[in-house]
């Protein structure tokens, strides 16, 4: 009862100890031994083990009418099973289990098929095997992107197989690069144990725990360096990246950009791939009463403008993101790139495009015309709120500034974001959205464009799309034959989309950030996680 | 003693169709319609009014609410507790699967709280006022006070930062218990020092204590034979109900240290929006923690014929 | 701190489980006697002065923060502290002590907010179901067995998953869920009053049931109440602060000690001020008011402060050397659902 001092110093020691287990760090001994191992040991040792940190488990377990189970496929790619072609990591379609493939006009695409493979339960990979673990099987998931119909795929030998989509599509090989779209052996079962062709054979699944491959001996390329992979699920980033500094796992996915200059002063190797995301605001340009207020393209211009996108990068994403403007990743718009221009930043520019707007600044700085206060809400949660904090924050302090009053809707996953979306109840959506095939007008294609084939009525299209020229320019890419002629289609409508419209409001160019340990080697980055090849990495001891 | 335990069994009976109602009226409180999302998640982009009606036919909800209710009641009997939103797994499936995980940390916590509580508050009573019981006092409460959350990060942040002792975060081997085991024990282990010390210190003082005392046996023999037996039977008993509250705790703890039990997976069905997954989930650990409180109730009686009156009974 | 604890009370999932118990509240002695006895326990006044600290910080957080607490910098963003950031800022220049000085409103205000609710609704229903009895009573006591079946923060969890999360829906929820055990302890209560001398007279004098539960009850069990709401606002703190860590709480850029918390663990290399002075700020408190709930419920208990009386002119050695005269209330069944003693 009268202990109070003793009290208040386990307090103070309790405080100190917090204060003290999260200070300044001191680790550059440990940084040292780990460069003197990495120049001892230069061979990986095939009997190792990997442990990879990975994002979330999302895999989706149960197929549903229009999607296919994906463990071990998507999005953490466990390299079970392979496509007919593949994405390098500068978005060039490159050969797999198909060795090459031509176009057949008007529709009809022919895939000359690798010969001598078998998937890994022994069965055969020959055409027969393409159409039963390929085309019909996204048919019966309502055709997947490629738009595979039931009658699609024809057996034209055992090593060729002619595929024609239910609608005319000349994206089909940048398409197929998606692991989703990826050939499984004839009877197995997706949900349960996915079996392919690929370099590493599946163990055992614990949903929202790890997945487990091993080494598959009788791969057709060369074999995997490492005899077994443990992919365990950090939803967390903060976790992950701890689990990475504690030895707990070899390589992470995704590191955090504020851990990045503490993970190289600890030693560890960061790897970045080419911008291959982005991250944008959209503006509702189709609002119901209330959020109607970006109708106006020369409000959305003057919110372009009066970004400072240096300052978010270097400030808020610790510089590790690029002032790419152009939404879809440049390297996917090559050599088309400089069409589309982007915004520079001019604070009194952009106040001053407000004031000719007709929002002149009213009471507490905010701006009001004919009595309606300048109030915007952001909403944010794509592909989740975590991923895109702190950025919300930051822009509201940054409209503060141009005498906009933001708020700020919060949900916590794509699907919840969707949702407010779909409600149509916000201003301006921020999200960061990934390229991950090699069709570059794939993203506006899909989500953007109302013309003749389009999608039609999604949620993006009922709040976003331009229409008119936007769509003038972008329809010739879905029926264009030559793949150099999309990208500047594309460009031309990115070009309308954002620089004239600027429905979207780029903020950054995005690329991905990997953690390895000193031990792993010849591992590559790739702009998107799906993609990332581990058959390639080894593990010195 | 039958006829207790028949009544608290009897009694059980209105608590579960109480909870059954909860559920339901929480599940029909979920803003927008459920239908329409059902739909939407099941084919991954909005759908049309054609689809929200069959999957409003499919999920029965074209009923009025009465039948919906007796229908949903049969299914949930039957263990049918519809399809997650996020995972398309059954929903029991998926909680059963995550239970074990959860009693991985539960039962050590519990354990280990009683492992070191009840001999820290035995001491702390036999040395009232000395230094040891000023040390117990002070450790309990600040582990009582002490957010959960914080003294995980900070446990983190010095065994697997600082010392690379302990896996930060997963499950796997013994040593990825260590943290979230420990974490979980403090709070049960903090109430339960101080109940065992208050429950000590109240036998000592009791009449046969003094008795036994003045009869002049020796004192270790006084708390073994006497205070002993009777602190411990309320003991156990306090400790099976804060099992109960272990379950809680686990949300935080299993978020933090990514750890796969029913905690988590309730953490992530809201962020996930999983509403079936959140309706099983407070439908079973509804049910559970009756069940619980009855055989707490019913040990405690068996121990304790004075205790005769069920909760909510009239005095 | 030698009060009793049980496992009736209900854990937060931050932790404590102090007070709340289920105690037939002591009726209050006279208001001076409370006072000495409670500035005579030394820890009790610690309390007091860690409590008054912070909410005095709150309400005077204006005043003392030399920095908008929203206010973002990215120029200065982790500055370690000093003089002009007292306690360093964070990962987009903000002033940390700023934000834990506003972010003790938000804390402390929906505490309150939610402790007068939770205290107010318990006494309505408990006193209701225990004055009228019969059927009324049975119902309630239905609806309580169902709410008490579940720890309150499972339950508003799940409600928060199912309403949606947000800093309003997070108080609503907490205080749907977690009036029950004073509905129960309420009724308890009740239950003797009814049996008093001063209703009879009063139903004799004919005065209608509303009346009597009213002017007459009511005021007798309301100082009780108010003693356990303040032994129990640590575990509500606890509870809305575990409920934001989890993200079911504020919206951004609002400050609130578990958010921030919450937002400070990406950082704990960069900036460990993050996460440990909002921690330590909700330790401190919910420490002050249990030691303060302690001393409050040691001050009323009549038998206590025989006790502090007997101990302090015993002195220390005699008072350990007399055994009957240590006894704290008993511990009461430990059952979760276990009826309030009549």
């Amino acid at each position: 009862m009268r202990k109070s001092v003793r009290f208040l110093g386990l307090a103070v020691a309790l405080l100190l100890i917090g204060t003290a287990c999260g200070g300044g760090n001191d680790n550059k001994s440990s940084g040292q031994a780990a460069s003197t191992t990495v120049a001892a040991a230069t061979t990986g040792n095939p009997n190792a083990e990997l442990r990879v940190g990975a994002v979330d488990d999302q895999y989706v377990v149960a197929p549903t009418a229009t999607n296919d189970a994906t463990i071990g496929v998507y999005p953490v790619n466990a390299n079970i099973v392979e496509g007919l072609v593949s994405l390098s990591p500068d978005y060039k379609v490159l050969p797999a289990l198909a060795t090459s493939w031509e176009l057949r006009p008007p529709n009809t695409w022919r895939f000359h098929l690798r010969t001598g493979v078998k998937f890994q339960d022994g069965q055969p990979f020959n055409a027969q095997a393409v159409k039963t673990g390929l085309f019909d099987r996204l048919a019966k998931v309502g055709g997947g992107t490629i738009k595979s119909g039931p009658n699609s795929a024809v057996v034209v030998d055992d090593n060729t197989i002619d595929f024609t989509p239910t609608v005319p599509n000349l994206r089909v090989p940048e398409q197929l690069v998606h692991p989703q779209n990826e050939v499984i052996a004839p009877g197995s079962d997706l949900t349960k144990k996915p079996v392919g062709t690929g370099p590493f054979t599946f163990v055992e699944y614990l949903p929202k725990e790890r997945i487990v491959v091993q080494r598959n001996p009788d791969y057709w390329g060369p074999k995997a360096k490492v005899a077994k992979i443990t992919f365990r699920f950090y939803p967390d980033a903060n976790a992950r990246r701890l689990a990475l500094e504690s030895g707990e796992v070899d390589a992470i996915y995704d590191v955090p950009h504020q851990d990045v200059a503490g993970l190289k002063s600890k030693g560890f190797n960061i790897q970045t791939s080419s911008v291959g995301a982005y991250d944008t605001l959209l503006a509702n340009i189709h609002g119901k009463p209330g959020f109607d207020i970006l109708s106006d393209v020369n409000v959305r211009q003057a919110i372009a403008t009066g970004i400072d996108r240096n300052k978010l990068i270097s400030g808020v994403l610790d510089g590790l993101a690029t002032p790419d403007q152009t939404i879809v990743p440049p390297s996917a718009l090559a050599p088309y790139t400089s069409t589309v221009k982007g915004f520079t930043f001019d604070l009194n520019k952009a106040k001053s495009m407000l004031d000719t707007a007709g929002w002149t600044v009213g009471a507490g700085g905010i701006r009001a015309k004919a009595g309606r206060p300048l109030k915007l809400t952001l909403v944010t949660g794509f592909p989740s709120a975590a991923a895109l904090a702190p950025i919300p924050t930051y822009l509201q302090s940054a409209f503060k500034d141009l005498g906009i009053d933001l708020a700020i809707t919060e949900r916590p996953d794509s699907a919840s974001y969707q949702a407010v979306m779909a409600a149509g109840d916000g201003d301006l959506f921020i999200e960061q959205g990934n390229q991950n095939d090699a069709n570059s007008g794939f993203l506006p294609t899909l989500l953007f464009f109302t013309g003749p084939g389009s999608s039609g009525g999604g949620d993006y299209q009922k709040l976003f799309a331009p229409g008119g020229k936007f769509d003038e320019l972008l329809a010739p890419a879905l029926t264009e034959p030559n793949p150099d002629t999309v990208r500047k289609e594309v460009a031309d409508a990115m070009h309308e989309f954002i620089d004239v419209q600027a429905v979207g409001i780029p903020l950054a160019g995005v690329y991905r950030i990997y953690g390895l340990s000193k031990k792993v080697q010849g591992f590559v980055p790739y702009p998107a996680f799906l993609h990332v090849r581990w058959d390639t990495v080894s593990l010195t001891s | 003693m039958r006829r207790f335990v028949l009544r608290r069994v009897l009694l059980m009976i209105p608590t579960l169709f109480g909870i059954s109602l909860l559920t339901f009226g929480l599940a029909n409180a979920t803003p927008g319609d459920p239908a329409f999302q059902a739909a939407q998640r099941s084919l991954g982009r909005t759908p049309t009014p054609k689809e929200v009606a069959f999957e409003r036919k499919e999920l029965h909800l074209d009923r009025p609410l009465p039948i919906q209710y007796v229908d949903w009641v049969g299914r949930a009997l039957r263990g049918d507790l519809g399809v997650s939103f996020a995972t398309r797994t059954p929903v029991r499936q998926e909680l059963f699967r995550r239970i074990p995980f959860t009693l991985e940390l539960a039962l050590p916590a519990m354990a280990l709280a009683l492992l070191v509580a009840v001999p820290a508050g035995m001491i702390s009573a036999l040395r009232r006022n000395r230094p040891v019981d000023q040390i117990v006092r002070l450790v309990s409460l600040a582990g009582a006070c002490m957010p959960s959350f914080w003294l995980a990060l900070l446990l983190i942040i010095l065994f697997s930062v600082r010392l690379s002792l302990l896996p930060v975060a997963g499950r796997g081997g013994l040593d990825h218990l260590v943290l979230p085991v420990v974490t979980l024990s403090t709070v049960p282990m903090s109430i339960l020092a101080r109940y065992t010390r208050s429950t000590m210190l109240e036998a000592l003082g009791s009449d046969y204590v003094v008795t036994a005392r003045a009869k002049g046996s020796a004192p270790w023999r006084i708390v073994t034979r006497h205070v002993l037996r009777n602190s411990l039977v309320p003991l156990i008993t306090t400790a099976g109900a804060q099992l109960g509250f272990l379950l809680a705790g686990a949300t935080v703890i299993e978020t933090i240290f990514v750890w796969p039990g029913v905690g988590k997976l309730l953490v992530d069905a809201i962020a996930a929006r999983d509403y079936p997954m959140i309706e099983g989930f407070v439908l079973y650990a509804g049910v559970a923690f009756v069940i619980l409180n009855l055989v707490v109730d019913v040990v405690y009686a068996a121990i304790d014929p004075r205790i005769v009156v069920g909760p909510g009974g009239q005095q | 701190m030698t009060a009793p604890v049980t496992p009736a009370a209900v854990a937060g999932p931050g932790g404590a489980v102090l007070a709340g118990e289920v105690v037939v509240p002591v009726r209050v002695g006279s208001r001076r006697d409370v006072v000495r006895s409670l500035l005579h326990d030394r820890t009790a006044v610690l309390g007091l002065a860690i409590v008054t600290v912070l909410v005095l910080g709150a309400v005077f957080a204006p005043l003392l923060a030399h920095h908008d607490p929203n206010h973002v910098d990215v120029l200065r963003k982790f500055l370690p502290p000093s003089r002009s950031f007292p306690l360093g800022t964070d990962n987009l220049g903000r002033d940390v002590f700023a934000r834990i000085l506003f972010g003790a409103r938000v804390s402390i205000g929906t505490a309150i907010l939610a402790g007068l609710a939770i205290g107010a609704i318990g006494t309505a229903v408990g006193l209701v179901a225990g004055y009228m009895g019969g059927v009324v009573d049975g119902l309630i006591g239905r609806v309580l067995d169902v709410l008490l079946s579940f720890p309150s923060f499972l339950l508003a969890m799940a409600v928060l998953g199912l309403v949606g999360p947000g800093l309003k829906n997070l108080v609503i929820a907490t205080i749907a869920v977690s009036w029950a055990q004073y509905g129960r302890i309420v009724r308890g209560t009740v239950l003797v009053e009814r049996e008093r001398d001063y209703v009879e007279a009063a139903r004799a004098a004919g005065a209608s049931t509303m009346r009597v539960m009213r002017r007459h009850v009511l005021p007798n069990i309301v100082a009780p109440v108010i003693v356990l709401i303040t032994l129990d606002m640590g575990i509500v703190l606890l509870q809305i602060s575990g409920l934001s860590f989890l993200g079911l709480g504020v919206k951004p850029p609002t400050a609130e000690w578990g958010a921030m918390l919450s937002e400070g663990r990406n950082y704990l290399d960069q900036a460990p001020q993050m996460m440990t002075f909002p921690g330590a700020a909700i330790f401190l408190l919910v420490l002050g008011l249990n030691l303060l709930g302690d001393g409050l419920r040691d001050a009323l208990d009549p038998r206590t402060r025989l006790r502090l009386a007997q101990g302090r002119r015993g002195g220390r050695g005699r008072g350990r050397g007399t055994p009957s005269a240590t006894g704290p209330a008993a511990p009461p069944a430990p059952s979760a659902g276990a009826a309030p003693p009549g």
